[in-house]
């Protein structure tokens, strides 16, 4: 099977294929009853994102999580990793896995997953960092978005997306 | 047995007493301690010349020592470390805003603890990002809570959302105690007490047990649950709580035209207190009584009146279209809208029948006599249902005291 699609001209590294983007957009960060609301203070808001400039344009243009941009993404990991690894397998491991289930890059959910065990190499660690890192953040941001989540003043939530967002500001590549 | 607290007594601040329930001594322990390592009690342990009645004193000081630090060692049960006096008040809105009358309220009955209830806990079909158990009707806080106010965060749990929980109680008591912690943080309000409030009947009484348990594990050491006891829960076994509060209310059928007062009836209630039911209870109980009243509409069917809603206007002196049928039920003469502006559709119709239910003092004060006959060696707290200025203003000051008072 054979895709074509734009190689990133400006990417600066290899290892950080997909540099993390860290924008300060609209966003919702603490819920509200009735909606939608904007904040008073767009900086407050964080929106983290990663995504090639064709990607995201597609979400600029209000294109989010289509099938075809799975697809591309999934194909442009494939690219920048082994062309040995199975397109479904990095669907896994990207869309599928949760924070946790990377703990275990040979078990559970990712048993014999080739991207996995691509990841696990030593030499991969700053990918499979990068993995962690989106993920932490997605999951954090999925929380916020939970019925039960109370923001108060340094919630642990907001406290750790503060922190991540600093170690992705100060990556260098 | 002996046993201390911590009482507050008005704006006198807290006062530590050591209490014996035989002879009831209340002792400053401040001035215990303080006795005990003044200059003359040094003096007269150094002194060469001892005086046989000084070391009696200092003996019986000794005694009274160990034995406080004995019964502070076996306060293993919250809850009975947890019998503090404090005149309380629930609050059941979802708007935290006291309006003047409301604190004028609070500081004349010297209320010091609050039970605020936070948010419910309801299963819904749909559910919300992936829960089908969520928590609904959180407050929100327009006003600060009032210093030297005690609050018990307040849950309340629908009995479909119990069903649902089954099996994930641990879960459902992390998500439960993290909410409470979370907004009693961003409102800057520290908390000893959680209460739930639950209508478990024997088929969710395990699930609501493990809930509790499972929350329990959620508490720091200074921390313990409460949880209301209705009064058909009396026949069963206590939930596995440090505390229960006794609901002497809303103890009849508020659907049915035949029931006389759906809040509070001396009736309804006295088939659950048989037995000396209170008395044999094993849980610690304080008690709380209803003070606020509504109006139940019912419609007329060919065989019978079928409820229709609940009014919260309990006053119809202003309109001759209803006519008295009983001590306090109405029956409507013709179209009425109740409606201020006539705007908004709040009517009644021809034939239909309004029941006024709001408990008297004297009724209140006639159950209460009989609960503090059960509850006379187990001290209690008796609690208000609910905050509101619009229902107080039923009751007089005098009358208040009297639901307050502990006997």
């Amino acid at each position: 099977m054979k895709h074509n699609f734009p190689i990133i001209q400006t990417m600066k590294s290899l290892k950080f294929i997909l540099a993390i983007s860290v924008f300060f957009l609209l966003g919702v960060a603490r819920t509200e009853a009735c909606g939608p609301y904007y904040p008073d203070d767009p900086n407050y808001i964080l929106m983290f994102r990663s995504c090639s400039p064709e990607l995201e344009q597609q979400w600029q243009d209000g294109c989010r999580f289509q099938d075809y941009e799975k697809e591309q993404n999934c194909f442009l990991w494939q690219q920048v990793t082994a062309s040995s690894i199975p397109v479904k397998d990095i669907e896994k491991v990207i869309y599928d896995a949760r924070l946790a289930e990377l703990n275990d890059l040979s078990g559970g959910i990712l048993a014999g997953n080739k991207f996995a065990q691509w990841l696990s190499v030593p030499a991969h660690i700053e990918d499979l960092d990068y993995i962690r890192t989106a993920k932490e953040i997605e999951e954090i941001r999925e929380y916020l978005n939970n019925p039960w989540y109370y923001a108060y003043d340094g919630d642990e939530e907001h406290s750790r997306l503060a922190e991540l967002k600093e170690r992705c500001l100060t990556y260098k590549g | 047995m002996w046993r201390t607290s911590v009482t507050s007594f008005g704006n006198r601040g807290k006062i530590r007493f050591i209490h014996h329930t035989n002879h009831f001594i209340q002792r400053p322990a401040k001035s215990f301690v303080g006795r005990c390592l003044s200059f003359n009690f040094v003096k007269k342990i150094t002194s060469s010349h001892i005086d046989p009645d000084a070391i009696m004193k200092i003996f019986q000081n000794i005694m009274i020592l160990i034995l406080s630090c004995l019964s502070l060692l076996s306060c293993q049960d919250k809850a009975s470390c947890n019998t503090d006096e404090k005149n309380s008040i629930y609050y059941w809105r979802t708007t935290f805003s006291l309006s003047e009358s409301e604190k004028e309220f609070l500081d004349k009955h010297d209320v010091r603890k609050i039970y605020l209830h936070l948010f419910d806990v309801e299963w819904s079909y749909r559910g919300k990002q992936g829960e089908i158990v969520t928590p609904e009707a959180t407050i929100k806080f327009n006003d600060s809570v009032p210093n030297g106010i005690e609050i018990v965060p307040t849950i309340y749990i629908t009995t479909s959302a119990i069903e649902k929980m089954q099996t994930r109680e641990e879960e459902y008591a992390e998500k439960i105690y993290k909410r409470v912690r979370a907004i009693c943080k961003q409102n800057k309000i520290n908390f000893n007490e959680i209460q739930l409030d639950c209508d478990w009947t024997k088929g969710t009484r395990q699930p609501f047990f493990r809930l509790c348990e499972a929350i329990k594990a959620n508490l720091d050491s200074s921390q313990f649950l409460s949880s209301t006891i209705r009064l058909h829960q009396l026949t069963q076994t206590p939930p596995p709580v440090d505390k229960g509060m006794l609901m002497v209310y809303n103890t009849g059928n508020l659907m049915e035209m035949t029931t006389d007062n759906s809040i509070f009836s001396r009736k309804d209630i006295e088939p659950y207190l048989r037995d000396n039911r209170l008395a044999n209870y094993p849980l610690s109980l304080d008690i709380a009584y209803p003070v606020y009243g509504w109006s139940l509409v019912f419609y007329p069917t060919e065989d019978k009146y079928k409820f229709d809603r609940i009014m919260r206007r309990t006053d119809f002196s202003s309109y001759p279209q209803l006519k008295l049928v009983d001590k306090n039920t109405y029956e409507a003469t013709g179209e009425i809208n109740f409606s201020p502006d006539g705007k908004h559709w709040d009517k009644v119709y021809d034939k239909y029948r309004i029941r006024v239910e709001r408990p008297t003092a004297l009724e209140i004060l006639d159950v209460k006599n009989l609960i503090d006959k059960q509850l006379k060696n187990k001290p209690h707290n008796n609690i208000l249902y609910h905050l509101d200025e619009t229902q107080l203003s039923h009751y007089s000051d005098n009358e208040i005291s009297k639901i307050y008072s502990r006997n």
